[in-house]
């Protein structure tokens, strides 16, 4: 009986284990992710925070603007064919400095967060 | 039968410090902090021009990992366009994830988020970046865009998946996968295994098979069914040394606040 306790507790006790490595949110979790970002930004006063609601891979379309140093690119939506062809063509690809927005980008609210602020 | 208590309790700490693939909570650095911090490493990498970068972070202290692994997640970050919620179009990294879920330990889901996610819940603000050749990134972006990366996803999750075979998946291996999807133009599973049992160097998990045993009894999300001998996996490290052997890597960095 005793035997059995000590299993119990052991068993009890790892499985709360099973998820403390990095706890998984939920899209409410975002929520509050998004409203603390949006606090400090305004008590900064510095950039703003944003919801993204689509991200689209930008390909590079040729080698021309890349040698002269400028990022030529252009989405990724059903241009693979075409990239692959142009990427075929490309020797040397310089390294160029890709605009970066200042904004600070966030997964989208949870639907009733956002039924919330559409109100 | 305390100190068997102790011991297995001290095992399973040791086997779940792996863990990682988790999309975090709760914030252990000010929101401001993980926000510059998110913006640093978004700026590094596009001042080194890079279209798609493999992107690691570090949810656990180094105390807690097993020898040889640094990182706790992993995955593939791209050059976007990214259309805000008031439809605004910018410019910026999205991350593309495998995350274990929430509610079942066992199963995962691919998601796409972005630097601050990424970083939200880690508890060391430090990136492990690996910058593939460009001819590399832009085969990897091209996997992404096409969504050749959803047939690459194995939603049957374990911390410590072997590489060798689909049977579970966890977060680097699957970029794994997308990273071979992209390197031989295919996403036919059995040839992707082929490749990477014949030219990946898996990262040995230097924790005892009976450990592991009672981590697979005990916690959902880790199990050693797909293993054979001994314990290996993928890792931030393991991927950086196949990219770099066959010349495929640009550059490396460890990218600390």
């Amino acid at each position: 009986m005793k035997a059995l306790s000590y299993i119990t507790y052991i068993t009890v006790l790892l499985t709360s284990f099973s998820t403390f490595a990095e706890p998984a949110s939920t899209h409410s979790g975002k929520a509050s992710k998004h409203s603390a970002l949006a606090l400090s930004h305004g008590a900064a006063g510095s950039a703003q925070v944003a919801s993204a609601v689509v991200a689209v891979p930008l390909i590079i379309v040729g080698s021309t603007a890349l040698s002269a140093g400028i990022a030529s690119v252009e989405l990724g939506e059903g241009l693979s064919k075409v990239a692959t062809s142009k990427v075929n063509k490309v020797k040397k690809v310089q390294q160029v400095e890709l605009e970066i927005t200042e904004i600070t980008i966030t997964v989208d609210r949870s639907p009733t967060d956002a039924m919330k602020t559409n109100q | 039968m305390k100190k068997l208590i102790m011991f297995v309790l001290l095992s399973f700490v040791s086997i779940l410090a792996n863990a990682g693939s988790n999309q975090a909570t709760e914030a252990k650095f000010k929101p401001e902090e993980v926000a510059t911090f998110a913006k640093a490493v978004e700026k590094y990498a596009a001042n080194k021009g890079a279209r798609a970068f493999i992107i690691s972070r570090v949810g656990q202290p180094k105390s807690k990992l097993p020898k040889g692994i640094d990182f706790t997640h992993t995955a593939i970050a791209v050059y976007s366009e990214i259309t805000l919620d008031d439809g605004k179009k910018v410019k910026g990294y999205a991350i593309h994830n495998l995350y274990q879920d929430a509610k079942d330990s066992n199963k995962s889901s691919l998601v796409t988020d972005y630097p601050v996610d990424f970083f939200w819940g880690v508890h060391e603000l430090k990136a492990g970046i690996v910058i593939p050749t460009p001819e590399l990134q832009q085969k990897i972006i091209e996997v992404i865009a096409s969504a050749k990366n959803k047939v690459l996803h194995n939603p049957k999750y374990s911390l410590i998946a072997n590489p060798f075979n689909n049977k579970y998946q966890n977060c680097t291996e699957y970029t794994l996968n997308i990273i071979n999807a992209a390197i031989y133009q295919t996403t036919d599973m059995k040839q992707l295994k082929a490749n990477t049992k014949a030219y990946f160097e898996p990262q040995r998990v230097h924790v005892s098979r009976f450990k592991l045993s009672l981590g697979s009894i005990f916690a959902d999300g880790v199990t050693t069914k797909d293993h054979k001998g001994k314990i290996k996996t993928t890792s931030f490290g393991s991927i950086a040394r196949y990219l770099s052997k066959y010349q495929l890597m640009s550059s490396k960095h460890i990218f600390k606040a």
